[in-house]
């Protein structure tokens, strides 16, 4: 890149790393940088380099933080009869986003497909029973994506769990509220229609 | 179903083509090679989304350009539908009425039967063949149907790689009692779609086929499962695939594929009990496919209410004066019809208003 300065073109190279970032966002952004306040440059150098110093696994429930464990299981204002399993930690994100859940979760890192090579010893399944054995927890919600990889995780852990005289959930598939009937895809419309229920 | 107009870019031979159709027949003559088979091949595009003629797009893009687009203005049901596909190397675009779709929603927009002279391959060539002329014309049908397949698909994908894994010691073979629920309902979808497709079609086959015959000979469709007999009327249900799986187990470990499903299915064709592929003679399996094609449009049409686009490949100088004359008689008002042919005076033969297209190296010049 020789239109820039080195280190201006060095920055641009590092932010086009970034998923989402083309080479013209780069650009911008690495401009955008530059332009400011030292400190404000200082600030998000440091923001980056101190999350990823301080972040890891929740060894509870694989959710990212920087305490141990982390603030929703340390939190004992939470149900902790009920936990939550989901695919990645944005998924949990999701769903905390809602406010409306107050169990606690347990995250997968990953779904089971031999395709990949992922097999369940590789997912944080493990540490799932270790977890649920000798636990107050009685119902364990499934919340991996509906795929066919995530229904056949589901249908692993269900049958994982189900000895352990846990009960299994799995959340409902069916059509986004406030939507139209008319412009939901068949497939989710069969599977709302599927899973209907008395009123 | 009528196409009114037709663009094509970059497309083969074509660098810039608009056409307006004739709304009941178009015969696009010319010498070889000069371009006649690509003009349908965009419209088989239009509706398919693939070609038939290759599985890689960059073939169809011209030489000297990196994109091919086709659009097509569509009549379907009283209403106008603006139809686009742009293609690069990179990615494919599909628009309806300017609002982008993805493959699944556009899949039956714009509805087609294609005869080509290679469709004896239903007829003389393996299962495969017989299993995508059936299922080709589900998907233009019932658009479910492509999801379904494409997510029995995936989990194919992924128990094959699976039974390899065990049998090579790698995993357990517990790990299959988590993709076998999912395989066997897809399993019962995609049979119960194509039992009762096939029920229609091989009525509509038999009568068609008497008429060419003048009676003599009787078709029959066989659906056929390789381990499983299988009873027409009352199909196996998931929990029945599931205890079959479990019977197959230690041979699919072994030969580390699956044995059961819709993939290894076989339809039969027989004529007068007797199976066509491998004692039917020329002429007999000429006429069965033409019988096939006949019931492939009159049931697209009987399912949505309106004739696809009729597609017929330089298979005039295939068939007999008598089946030239029986297609022809088929082709009535409503059905639009484009026919490639080197044969200048077949319009004439017809006996119809038609236009004629004459196609020179990528150039159309409207005829007679």
């Amino acid at each position: 890149m020789l239109e820039y300065a080195k280190p201006v073109a060095r920055l641009i190279n590092e932010l086009n790393k970034l998923p989402g970032i083309g080479p013209k966002t780069a650009q911008r952004l690495a401009f955008h940088i530059i332009n400011s306040d030292i400190k404000e440059a200082e600030a998000l150098a440091s923001a980056i380099t101190e999350s990823k110093k301080t972040v890891h696994f929740c060894p509870v429930c694989g959710n990212l933080t920087d305490l141990d464990p982390c603030y929703i299981c340390r939190n004992p204002n939470r149900d902790t009869s009920i936990v939550c399993v989901v695919e990645h930690p944005r998924d949990l994100v999701a769903l905390e986003k809602t406010r409306e859940y107050k169990g606690l979760y347990h995250v997968l890192h990953g779904v089971i497909s031999p395709m990949d090579n992922v097999g369940p010893e590789m997912l944080k399944i493990p540490q799932l029973l270790d977890r649920l054995k000798d636990s107050n927890v009685n119902e364990v919600v499934i919340a991996t994506n509906p795929t066919v990889e995530g229904e056949a995780t589901a249908m692993y852990l269900a049958r994982l769990i189900k000895p352990l005289e846990v009960k299994v959930t799995r959340i409902a598939h069916g059509l986004p509220v406030g939507g139209d009937l008319e412009y939901a895809d068949q497939d989710t419309l069969t599977r709302a229609f599927e899973g209907r229920r008395e009123l | 179903m009528k196409l009114n107009k037709l663009l094509l870019q970059n497309f083969r031979n074509y660098l810039n083509l608009v056409l307006v159709p004739h709304p009941n027949l178009n015969i696009i003559y010319g010498r070889n090679a000069q371009g006649k088979s690509n003009l349908l091949e965009s419209i088989y595009y239009l509706s398919f989304v693939n070609s038939y003629r290759t599985k890689n797009d960059k073939q169809i893009i011209n030489w000297d350009k990196n994109f091919f687009r086709l659009e097509g203005d569509l009549e379907r049901d009283g209403q106008n539908y603006y139809i686009e596909i742009s293609c690069s190397e990179k990615n494919k675009r599909l628009k309806v009425n300017r609002v982008e779709l993805d493959r699944s929603k556009y899949f039956g927009t714009m509805r087609t039967v294609l005869f080509t002279p290679d469709d004896i391959f239903v007829i003389k060539g393996g299962p495969n063949f017989r299993r995508k002329y059936l299922d080709r014309q589900i998907f233009q049908i019932y658009s479910r149907y492509y999801n379904i397949y494409s997510d029995f698909k995936k989990v194919l994908y992924q128990r094959n790689t699976l039974l390899k894994q065990i049998a090579k010691g790698y995993m357990g073979k517990g790990q299959l009692e988590i993709w076998d629920p999912q395989y066997a309902t897809l399993c019962s979808e995609i049979l119960k779609r194509r039992i009762s497709f096939l029920k229609k079609l091989r009525l509509l086959t038999a009568k068609y086929h008497q008429k060419l015959t003048d009676n003599k000979e009787e078709i029959e469709l066989q659906y056929k499962m390789e381990c499983f007999t299988l009873n027409e009327n009352k199909l196996p249900s998931p929990e029945e695939i599931l205890k079959h799986l479990n019977i197959l187990r230690k041979s699919e470990i072994e030969k580390g594929i699956s044995l059961l499903g819709p993939h290894r299915d076989e339809i039969i064709i027989n004529i007068d009990g007797y199976v066509l592929r491998d004692f039917g003679s020329q002429g007999q399996q000429r006429t069965a496919i033409l019988s096939l094609k006949m019931a492939e449009l009159e049931l697209i049409k009987n399912e949505t209410g309106e004739f696809p686009v009729l597609l017929l490949d330089d298979v005039m100088s295939e068939l007999d004066l008598f089946r030239q004359h029986f297609l022809a008689e088929s082709i009535t008002a409503n059905i639009q019809t484009f026919i490639t042919t080197t044969d200048k005076n077949i319009g004439e033969k017809l006996g119809k208003d038609y236009l004629g297209v004459e196609v020179t190296k990528g150039n159309v010049y409207l005829g007679g």
